[in-house]
Formats: C-alpha cells, structure tokens, sequence
C-alpha cells in the first residue's frame, strides 16, 4: 500500500514536471525546451558570435561563393552567378534578420495575432481589410517565369530557407523563436512581396481625406481649404521648376460639404486607425538626398547623398551589403526580406530616395440601399460585394474571423454611419522588384529612367548622379487622377469618380543636369504651382519645406563641396523656419513690455544661430514658442468649432501639421492682420498680439517645467531621441537620449519630446573616386548580444561615417572574415 | 528480533575500529560508484539535451532510480543539475543572455533568476524521474 502511495504521488509530480515542460503554464512556454541548455532560449549566446572564416556546404547553390565580412559585420559577396548572388543574400539576411523577417511578414499577412496574442487584432484585421498578401499574390502570379525578377526572387527564397533548415536542424533559431514557441514557415516569393508591401505602406498610406472629412464637418469647406489648401502659401523649393509638359487639368474647385453620416463614418475610421501599431499608416514626411554637379565641387565630379527617414528600430529597417556576380556589381542597404538594395550604388551610378508624398490614398462613400442589401451602387448597377472571409489565429484564443467586403474601388474599410471603401495604389500590383533589379544594373541616366518607368508604389523622389559627372531625379510611380472634383475628400463610390489613369511617365516630376548643378528633394512639393497636374494638397504628407530651404541655402552658393560638406549638412541641426520667424518674434516684443527674465531670454534669441543644439536654451525657446504660437492662433478655433481631436490625432495643433506651419509662417512675415489671428468671437488680433502672449505662455511653461533659471532651460532636457527594440522590450532599445535636431532640421528628429524616427541611414557618395560611406543607428545583427548589435549608433550619433569598402578594399582591412559556401555534393 | 540476536552472539566480538576499517573500502567503492553514476547520467543527459530532448533527463532518472533505488531521488537531482549546469556555466555571455530573455519574457530584474531556474529544472526533471524509477522498483520487489 505504501508503495502504491509513493508510486502515485512521484507519478503525480513527474506528470505535473513533464506537463510544464512539455506544453508550458500560462504565459510561460513548454519550459523543457525552452530551458534546455544546448537548444533553448540560451542559444542566444552562442548565436550571437561573430562568424569565423569556414567553408559551409548549402543545397542549391550553383558554385562556390565567397562572402567577406567587415569588421562592422557588413557583407561583400562574390558570385559567379547571378542565382548564387540572390541565393546568398536571401541566407545572409536569414542567418542576421531571421526574426525580423518573419515579423514583417506576419504584419502584413494579418498574422501577428498568432505569435503574440489579441494584442495585434487590431493591427491584422487592418492588414486582412486593406490587402497586402492579396496585392503581393496579384503580384506573384503577374511575374513571369524566368524573368530575373522571378529567378530573383526564387533564389533568395532558397537561400533564406536553407538558413532556416540548419538553424532547425542545429537547434539555432533565433531566440524569439524559443520564446515565443514557434517556428518560422519556409520563406515564399509572396513573403518577399507582401514585406515591400509593409514598406509602401509605411511610406504611402494615409487617411487625409478622413481627416479632410472631419475638418470640413467642423471648420466649414471655405476655412478648412483655407487653412489646409492644396498649394502651399510659403515660398518653397520645388526641384522640378519646369517648364512642364502639358495636359489636360483636372477640374477641381466644387465646393463640397460632408453630411452628418459621411463625418460619422470618418470619425469611426479615424478611431480605428488610432488604434493601430506605430508605423503602420504613413506619419512622418522626413528624407532627404541631393546631388551636386562637378562645377561645385572640390573635385570635379558630382556628390550625392541621401538620408531616409524611418522608424529607428533595433534592429534597424536596414541590412548592408554588397554583391558581385555576372551583371551586378553593387553596394548599398536592402530590406530584410528583399533581395536587391534599394538604396546604394553600382559602378557608374548611385541613387537614394526620398518619398514623393503625393495622395496616394483615396476613399470612396458607396450608395447603399435597405432594398438591395449586400449590394452598392456603381455604374447605374447594383453591385454584389466580394467578400472574402479572414480567419485569423489568436495565440491561447479562437480564431477571429475577419469578413472583408470588396467594391469596385477597393475595401470596404468601414460600414459605420456609411460605406466607406479605401483605393490606395499601394493595392496596385507593383513590379518593383523587377525596375530594382534594371535600376542596378544601369549605368546611365537613360537606363536609370527606363527602369525606373515600372514603378508603381511607393511614389519615390530617385536622386541620381553617375561617374560621368551627370546628376539628376526622377519622382517615379503611381499617382492617380480621378474624373471628379475635390479627391481629397471622401469621393462617391457611383463610379463617378473613379480613378482613371496615373500621370503620364514622360510628365512626372523630374531633372537632369540642371544649370543650378544642385538637385534636392526633402519631401517638399516637387514641382511649382504651375505643374498641370493634381498630385496632393499640403496635408498630404508633404514637408513645409524648411529642410529643404536649408539645403538649398547651403548648396546653392557653395563651391568647393567635399564629402566632409555633405556631412555637415546631413548632421546639421540649423532650424530653417527660426531664422525667419525669431527676427519677426524679437521686433515684436521690442514695443511690448518684458520681465527681466523675458529680456535675458531675448537676449538669448538674438544671439542664436538657429541651431537646434542640444545644449542651446534659444532652442527650446523657440521650439516651445512655435508650439504655443500655433496654438494660441488656431485653438480657439478648434475649440469653437469642435474639431474632433480626440476621434483622429491628426488633427492636432502642432509643429507636425505642415499646413499650419505655412500658414503661420506666411501670414506673420506677409499677412499680419490676417483674421485667422482674431477670435472667433469677432475679437480682433494681430501676429504682434498673439506672438506677444505666446512668448508670455513659453517663458511661463518653460519655468513650470525646467526650474527658474534660464541657464537651464538646454534642449537636451526636452528633447531626446529612442530607438526601441522591435521585441518592445525597453532594454533592448536604444535611449531616450537627450538629442539636438527637430522635425525640420535636416538632421531630423521626428517626434516631440521622444523622437523616434529619422535618418535611418546615411549615405553619400563620391565619384571622384567612386567611393562611398555610410552609416546606420544599429548593426548587422538582430541578436541583442552581438557586437553587431548596435555598434553603429555611436558613430550615427557623433555624425561619422563608416567607408563601404570595395572587395580588394576590404579583403585587406584588419578583422575581415571570409566564407566560402559550396554547393553540396550530390 | 530473537534471531537476530542469536545470530549476533554467534559472531566474535570485535572492536568498532577494527569494523568501520574493514567497512571504509566497502564505502569508499560505494561512493566511487555513486558518483560515477552521478556523472554517467549527467553527461547522457547533457548529450540528450544537444539533440533537444530535454526528457531524456527525466528519463535517465527514471532508469537510474529503476537500477538503483536508495537514495535515488538526491543523486538524480544533483546529475540534473550538473548535466544542465555544466554546459551553461561553458556558455559565452551568460548572464547577458539570461539577462536579455529575463528582459524579454518580462519576468524581473535579474537573469540570475532563469539561470536558477534552468539549472533546478534540470535536476527536478532528473529527480522526479528517479524517485518514479525507484517508486516503481519498489513495488515491483518489496
């Protein structure tokens, strides 16, 4: 009996030990594996050695290839055939990026769910509605067979999956496989395809035309287009100066209203997209690149940089490398998950984006009927939806399913108050993978163009300069033109207003070799007011410009310019729009009574040189003044005319609404007596007034908030720059770190007080010697312990750059390692 | 009880020293042994482990506690704990990489913590093994 007892009771307990280690407890994982030392979560350790120079054998390579590692973990890779190239990118973006990988394509695949839980429902549901994996499907079955895009595509595929066979074989997988118990599903083209697709909809989707909904609703169509017009009220720097090609204008000028269930239905899907992940709908507006020609450099032949203002994530959005087999000789950072670089250069020319900005989304209001239910108006016709069904697995819950309806315009995005259906170009399949392929191996503007031709979205301003002293820029994609009035609202769904057609290739904002010899884009409007073509409205996302005022106010005069000039300006921190308002701000306070502290602080302003520095108190002077500025002037009006803040934050006052900047700016330098400075109430006020008590208010919060002295008051202590991890684990982020720059400087710093966004690479160019540099805050490596880790940041930080070396470059510098991979024998 | 006692009078008497002598080699192969054992199921379950079958441990302990039952329990946990303490202790960046997946998992300050954890899991599998092993042998021969 007592044998029996003590059978039971050890059974009891191994069966309970087994159990937990087996399929976990609660939140915790099966924890046997998990914890197992030679194939659990510790493999992070040894994973996160740097590679040593060895031989691997890999099934399906062709030929032996050879991969060179730097000291900085960036990888030079020789091929001998262009399918041994894609093959071992694909493995070199899996053995780092592997994780990274496979969270991009769960984003966009509506997959998140299943990994980490109900909290990213939300986030899947959007991505099931709006489309991508059925857009990245479209694409796939479009790409035809032994095209080089295809071949492309298939041997990265091979690659990153026979990464992914030894580390399950090895029992190496990255370590947020073990935690979050799962393992990754062989890498598909349509993997591949829906990551571009995460990335043009990062750059290219927005909601302005809900946001324009809502103003109309509350401010009035006369105020809102006013306030938020479609050509902007500053002198700006469009790069395209024309002359312009011509064509028909679309009409556009009908007034319109929004009806109480048109606002309804915006401010339900205002409410929904604020419920969605950082980075999922297009925020920032900030990249920047400029080339310049050989007669204003110090060597004769053209520079050219570009800075592309991301999420700054560890590990970071960016993976470098450099690739040589027969037709491609390359250099530059790709995408984990892509396999060509998107930014970089070959050996006769270089490029780098910047996002156009154009309206790229557009919503339509579909007519719907008690009598034909499940059925919308289009064309005279009563359409059936399509509906396609989403079941969605949530990890330790039930599925969710997700039905998607689908008009003729797009998807049904929200049925609350009306229908209102999103058609977003990012939906249109894009060969962009085969016009980045062409585009490496170009070798001239001509070539550069012609690849070019085929890109569809992300709408992106291409910088260009060559080795034969040419420079240039190409706004390349997909920008629609509706046959009605007014696309920056909320269209009828009746077929009336349906997209009909893109800008004409020859006609889309473009230069080459300009007299200026200076090219540059910064997200300001490309072209002039005279360009016949709706491309967006100033709330569309483009820039007010003030970065690219600096930049052409450095370059257009300069002569000489060597890569440490294109340096500086990627590192400046010189606030454009302070240079001309702060003058304006101190004559208006010389007739205006001040404190003594008020006096110290002008003081403090006139001797400022507009640098956003972080030790500089003028800055957060400035910085708070404007905030408190455009709030004094457009507050009053929000509140009196209930701008619906709360339902979408876009339409909060602040230095990020490039609208209210402009507007701002102009009337206080030409329009002082404008009367949106006075009171809805009828009381009248000036620029002078407002300025007056907006410098008031900024002395007054900056006391509360930074202490009685002045001396104290550095923009290091409101400011700071973050870059979190993509595990969300504070830890493994990088900062808060009290930071210079601002959203307008061309070192940007998007986000106030916490800025979470801006260069994330930096890259110029220089073909006197047709040597390059570059360099990103993070590293090669997405293991937290790896010296690749984040080894980058410091000389991101302190405005260095790293050289991207040649092969011969870099087979001789102190810590390369080489591989050689063999095909395995049969 | 009786018997005993007269089968004790029948052996000559003899003094305690000279008994723990005779008895310190006896004991001293035993306790040879017992680590050997200890060190044969560590290593098998170091080895099991590199292949991913973490209750190959469980398993060793079980067979040990069938082979030997007495005190089985105690000399499986510390096998455990040697076979899934050794090759951690072996690892680069240990207490970094606890602390980064402390960090992650969200389960306090310190990795300490999981490196405990792991190391305790290793004999808690190996002795509850040993103690159904010897459970089982129990009842098999009383």
């Amino acid at each position: 009996m007592r044998s029996t007892v003590n059978l039971a009771l050890a059974g009891v307990l191994s069966g309970v030990v087994l159990a937990i280690s087996a399929f976990g407890i609660g939140p915790l994982p099966p924890v046997g594996s998990l914890l197992d030392p030679s194939t659990g979560v510790w493999t992070i350790a040894s994973s996160a050695q740097t590679p040593t120079s060895e031989t691997l054998s890999l099934a399906g390579l062709e030929d032996p290839v050879q991969v060179l590692f730097a000291k900085d973990g960036s990888a030079y890779i020789k091929a001998s055939t262009a399918h041994d190239l894609f093959y071992t990118i694909g493995y070199l973006e899996a053995k780092f990026r592997l994780f990274q990988m496979d969270l991009m394509r769960r984003q966009g695949e509506g997959l998140l769910s299943q990994v980490v839980g109900p909290a990213a429902l939300s986030s899947d549901t959007f991505e099931d509605t709006l489309g991508l994996s059925r857009t990245a499907v479209k694409e796939w079955l479009q790409m035809r067979p032994h095209t080089s895009a295809y071949d492309a595509l298939t041997a990265f595929c091979a690659g990153v999956n026979a990464r992914i066979s030894r580390d399950e074989t090895t029992h190496s997988l990255p370590y947020m496989f073990k935690l979050l118990n799962y393992r990754p599903a062989p890498w598909t083209p349509v993997d591949t395809l829906v990551v571009q697709g995460d990335l043009t909809q990062t750059l290219d989707l927005s909601s302005a035309p809900i946001d324009y909904a809502l103003l109309v609703r509350s401010l009035g169509y006369k105020r809102t287009m006013d306030w938020f017009p479609v050509l902007p009220k500053d002198v700006q720097h469009p790069y395209d100066q024309g002359p312009y090609t011509t064509g028909p204008l679309t009409a556009m000028s009908v007034t319109q209203t929004v009806t109480a269930q048109e606002a309804q239905a915006a401010n339900s899907l205002a409410h929904e997209i604020e419920q969605l992940p950082t980075g999922i709908m297009h925020k920032f507006s900030d990249s920047n690149n400029w080339a310049v020609a050989g007669f204003r450099t110090a060597s004769g032949k053209p520079l050219m940089a570009g800075d592309p203002h991301l999420n700054q994530t560890l590990p970071s959005v960016w993976y470098q490398i450099s690739g040589q087999a027969p037709g491609y000789d390359f250099s530059g950072v790709t995408v984990p998950g892509i396999p060509i670089i998107l930014i970089g250069h070959n050996q006769n020319i270089s490029w780098s984006l910047t996002d156009v900005q154009n309206q790229s989304t557009l919503f339509y209001k579909e007519t719907t009927s008690a009598r034909h239910p499940g059925r919308y108006l289009h064309d005279g016709q009563w359409l059936p939806y399509q509906t396609i069904t989403y079941r969605i697995p949530v990890k330790g819950q039930a599925d969710h399913v997700v039905p998607v309806r689908l008009a003729a315009e797009g998807p049904i995005v929200t049925s609350n108050g009306m229908s209102l259906a999103m058609d977003w170009m990012g939906n249109v399949p894009s060969p962009d993978l085969q016009s980045l392929l062409d585009l490496v191996q170009a070798t001239d503007f001509s070539q550069f163009k012609s690849a070019l031709s085929h890109w569809f979205a992300p709408t992106q301003n291409f910088i260009y300069a060559d080795r034969s002293g040419h420079i240039g820029m190409i706004s390349a994609g997909y920008y629609p033109i509706v046959k009605a009035a007014d696309p920056w609202l909320p269209l009828p769904g009746t077929g009336s207003a349906d997209v009909v057609g893109s800008i004409p290739y020859s006609a889309v904002p473009s230069v080459y070799d300009p007299g200026s010899g200076i090219v540059f884009s910064a997200n300001q409007r490309e072209v002039g007011p005279g360009y016949p073509y709706y491309i967006g409205t100033t709330d569309d996302g483009f820039s007010n410009g003030y970065r690219a005022d600096e930049i052409y106010r450095t370059l257009s005069h300069a002569h000489g310019l060597t890569v440490e000039d294109m340096e500086r300006l990627q590192n400046s921190t010189r606030d454009d729009l302070a240079g001309r308002i702060v003058p304006v701000l101190l004559h208006a306070l010389a007739t205006a009574p001040v404190t003594t502290e008020e006096r110290t602080v002008m003081a403090s302003l006139q001797q400022w040189h507009d640098h956003m520095r972080v030790n500089s108190v003028s800055a957060s002077v400035w910085w708070t003044f404007w905030t408190q500025y455009l709030q004094d002037t457009f507050g009053p009006w929000w509140t009196a005319k209930h701008v619906d803040v709360a339902a979408d934050s876009d339409l909060a006052i602040g230095p990020n609404q490039p609208s209210l900047d402009e507007d701002l700016e102009y009337w206080t330098l030409y329009d002082p007596t404008n009367s949106a400075f006075d009171l809805p109430d009828g009381t009248a006020r000036t620029s002078t007034h407002v300025m007056q008590t907006a410098f008031r208010q900024t002395i007054s919060q900056l006391q509360k908030r930074l202490g009685p002295s002045v001396a104290a008051w550095t923009w290091g202590r409101l400011h700071s720059r973050e870059f979190p991890s993509l595990t969300q684990t504070p830890a493994l982020g990088y900062g808060p770190r009290a930071s210079g720059g601002d959203e307008w400087t061309v070192d940007a710093a998007d986000g106030y007080p916490v800025s979470e966004a801006g260069p994330s690479w930096r890259f110029i160019m220089d073909w006197a010697n047709g040597k390059s540099y570059g360099v990103y805050p993070g590293g090669q490596s997405e293991n937290p312990l790896s010296p690749w880790y984040a080894d980058q940041i410091n000389s991101w930080w302190n405005g260095l750059y790293i050289p991207m070396w040649s092969r011969t470059e870099v087979r001789t510098q102190p810590g390369t390692v080489a591989w050689r991979l063999e095909p395995t024998t049969k | 009880m009786n018997k005993s006692m007269t089968t004790n009078q029948s052996v000559p008497t003899r003094s305690a020293t000279a008994i723990r002598r005779d008895k310190r080699p006896r004991r001293r192969v035993t306790t040879a042994l017992l680590w050997l054992r200890i060190a044969l199921v560590a290593v098998l379950a170091a080895l099991a482990n590199t292949y991913g079958a973490w209750y190959g441990t469980w398993i060793l302990g079980l067979l040990g506690g069938i082979a030997v039952p007495n005190r089985a329990a105690a000399s499986a946990a510390l096998a455990g704990v040697l076979g899934w303490g050794i090759p951690l202790m072996v690892t680069p960046l240990l207490l970094r990489a606890a602390n980064v997946v402390v960090d992650v998992m969200g389960i306090g300050p310190s990795g300490t913590l999981l490196l405990a954890l792991t190391i305790v899991w290793g004999g808690l599998l190996c002795a509850c093994g040993a103690w159904a092993g010897a459970a089982l042998r129990r009842l098999w021969t009383p």
